[in-house]
């Protein structure tokens, strides 16, 4: 490829990106969603913090590992130490989802669709009600309540209002997202003097909740722990390895982790940072936080879980458009995601007129004459892809990012399009994936 | 003017919406194209055949994001002017940005038809959909509006240093994010 290609290509990106760059400029905030669905994603993320961190044997990262300490290296829990609640929820749960669906043969069945929408479940990648009934089970235990609510994409700004201050210093963080009772998760990176670029993930664990968050460490014998005390007056457990830090603050009414992606032989040319961290860099990030801010927890904001208000759409000039009420517009399409996320495929395509032409990614085209004909090229067009454009245009269960073109409504970044058609009532015209496969009636 | 009631001028086809859409976005379409050209004369035919361009596209386009949409005829005007004119008339800026996108490329042509233009265009989107906001906000600045890293550092509050060290990185990404989409760099 040619740099006149890529710039050529770049210049092709989606509008939102370009629009997102300018609203910076004014200060523009990212959305925030509210209840949405992407959680898999989500608790992937906080789940799946990958690898690597003790000489040393006291009361620091030994008594927080979950199961063996193998080759496969060991996970830890982020949520408390060995004999607290949290901690053995942790090792329970971890136990079920190691035996549960080994082939996953029972995932595979449900495919796409959500389990239980709308639920404390969906917090915690469960789908099916054996695992819904296993959680319930485990929490009340513990006497651990399941979490309820979630805020993505909160700025610093509003996360520093929810705990009660500036904790960060010159640190940044990156679009951290916060559970109901005040556990949250964000990416983070920073310029430490004298260091470099270093990225870090920060968690916070609410005591008294279940959050199921644990850490890949790798081999435990690989670190070198001890115990540090802050500027602020805080004791830390520090930990570093040949390829990461953690910092660990019990708190008492939370645990406070800080997964440091450096170590102590990270190569100079290193995505995450700027090359090998010494226990000395370690002590100076630890320093550079205000853990203090972050005890006693603070109860979160009422507000923060109000629905965030849509896109300004004037319903009239939306009906004038359209000839469809708003409501009823965003009635019609989010049962059309709830059958998408039910799995009820019959439902989702019985929502297209037909006859309808299946456009395949190869361009070639298949007429097909009802639902059922359709079925064989569902998987085609109903992809992940389209689902992810689905969910990032999706301020709840119940609105959606719509606009409108020529009549028609446009949803999922305009992957997805209906209408008022004449005698037929409000159907989808248009179901399109990246991939260029579509379907839309015979008659466009 | 709110930028459905300047589009719906283009529809009318009243002349206003050429001197609303000059009020309200030309100072976007100069920093555009001045990023890229260095000719303060340049960058005026460049915008003057930006609003011509608007102009004709309106209707049948109905733009959602309109500072998105004339943005974008600017900087592709800009640029075909940029493969015409000598090293002098050429935006610093610019120029820097094409070498460091370099990096990314073997500059070997392979992107030949429409199906493979669009292909690249749906990866690039996929790619930047898997950074975080900051970091494609950085992104575009440079390479879709070639932005200089003092004012993208402005703009967001990093420092030159963190700028520059994060265009580096989202450099490497890019290239291998490509590679792994089957995209012949």
């Amino acid at each position: 490829m040619t740099v006149k290609e890529l710039v050529k290509g770049i210049g092709d990106i989606n509008d939102t990106y370009i629009e997102e760059a300018e609203e910076t400029k004014k200060g523009g905030r990212g959305p925030r969603f509210h209840w949405v669905l992407i959680l898999a994603a989500v608790l992937t993320a906080l789940l799946a913090l990958s690898a690597v961190a003790v000489k040393g044997n006291w009361f620091g990262l030994r008594e927080m590992i979950l199961g063996p300490n193998d080759a496969a290296g060991s996970t830890i829990s982020l949520e408390g130490f060995i004999g607290t609640p949290e901690y053995m929820a942790s090792q329970e749960w971890q136990e079920f989802l190691a035996s549960y669906d080994t082939d996953g043969e029972i995932l595979q069945e449900i495919g796409n669709g959500i389990f239980a929408p709308g639920t404390s479940y969906n917090f915690y990648n469960v789908y099916s009600q054996e695992m819904a009934d296993k959680l319930d089970e485990i929490a009340g235990k513990y006497q651990l309540k399941l979490h309820t609510d979630l805020v993505l994409n909160l700025q610093a700004e509003d996360l520093f209002a929810q705990v009660g201050g500036d904790f960060l210093g010159e640190n940044r963080s990156l679009a951290a997202y916060m559970y109901e009772d005040g556990t949250f998760h964000f990416d983070g990176e920073t310029d430490l003097a004298d260091y470099g670029l270093l990225d870090y993930q920060f968690g916070r664990c609410v005591r008294g909740s279940f959050t199921g968050a644990t850490l890949n460490i790798g081999n435990a014998a690989d670190y070198t722990q001890w115990i540090y005390t802050t500027r602020d007056g805080i004791t830390l457990t520090l930990a570093l390895s040949p390829y990461k830090g953690l910092i660990l603050a019990d708190l008492g009414d939370s645990l406070v982790s800080v997964n440091v992606l450096a170590g102590t032989e990270i190569p100079q040319d290193h995505v995450f940072s700027s090359g090998s961290l010494t226990a000395e860099d370690l002590e100076r990030f630890s320093d550079s936080f205000r853990f203090s801010v972050l005890t006693p927890v603070q109860e979160v904001d009422a507000d923060l879980w109000q629905p965030v208000p849509e896109d300004t759409i004037s319903p009239e000039a939306f009906y004038n458009a359209t000839g469809i009420e708003l409501d009823d517009a965003q009635r019609f399409y989010s049962e059309f995601l709830r059958d998408i996320e039910s799995g009820d495929r019959l439902a989702v395509i019985e929502k297209i007129p037909y006859p309808a032409v299946v456009i395949m990614p190869d361009r070639t085209e298949v007429r097909v004459e009802n639902a059922l004909q359709l079925m064989e090229y569902y998987d085609v067009i109903f992809t992940d892809e389209l689902w992810d454009n689905i969910m990032i245009t999706r301020y709840d269960l119940e609105r959606a990012d719509l606009f409108w073109h020529d009549g028609l409504v446009g949803a999922a970044n305009g992957f997805i399009w209906f209408g008022l058609l004449e005698g037929e009532g409000i159907r989808v015209v248009t179901v399109q994936s990246e991939s260029g496969a579509a379907v839309r009636p015979a008659s466009y | 003017m709110e930028d459905n009631t300047i589009i719906e001028l283009y529809w009318q086809r009243k002349e206003e919406a050429v001197t609303e859409t000059a009020a309200k976005y030309g100072k976007l379409c100069f920093r555009i194209v001045g990023n890229i050209l260095a000719r303060h004369e340049d960058c005026e035919e460049c915008v003057s055949d930006t609003y011509l361009k608007v102009w004709n596209s309106i209707p049948s386009a109905r733009p959602k994001y309109f500072s998105a949409f004339i943005g974008r005829i600017a900087r592709n005007l800009a640029l075909d002017k940029f493969a015409f004119l000598n090293a002098a008339k050429r935006a610093q800026g610019a120029a820097v940005a094409f070498e460091e996108l370099e990096e990314c490329v073997s500059g070997a042509a392979s992107v030949e038809d429409e199906a493979e233009k669009a292909h690249l265009a749906q990866a690039l989107n996929r790619f930047l959909a898997t950074l975080e906001k900051e970091k494609r906000v950085v992104f575009v600045c440079r390479y879709w509006r070639f932005d200089s890293v003092e004012n993208i550092a402005h703009r967001t509050g990093y420092s030159t240093g963190k700028v520059k060290s994060m265009l580096f990185q989202l450099r490497k990404k890019l290239r291998a994010y490509l590679e792994s989409e089957g995209i012949e760099v």
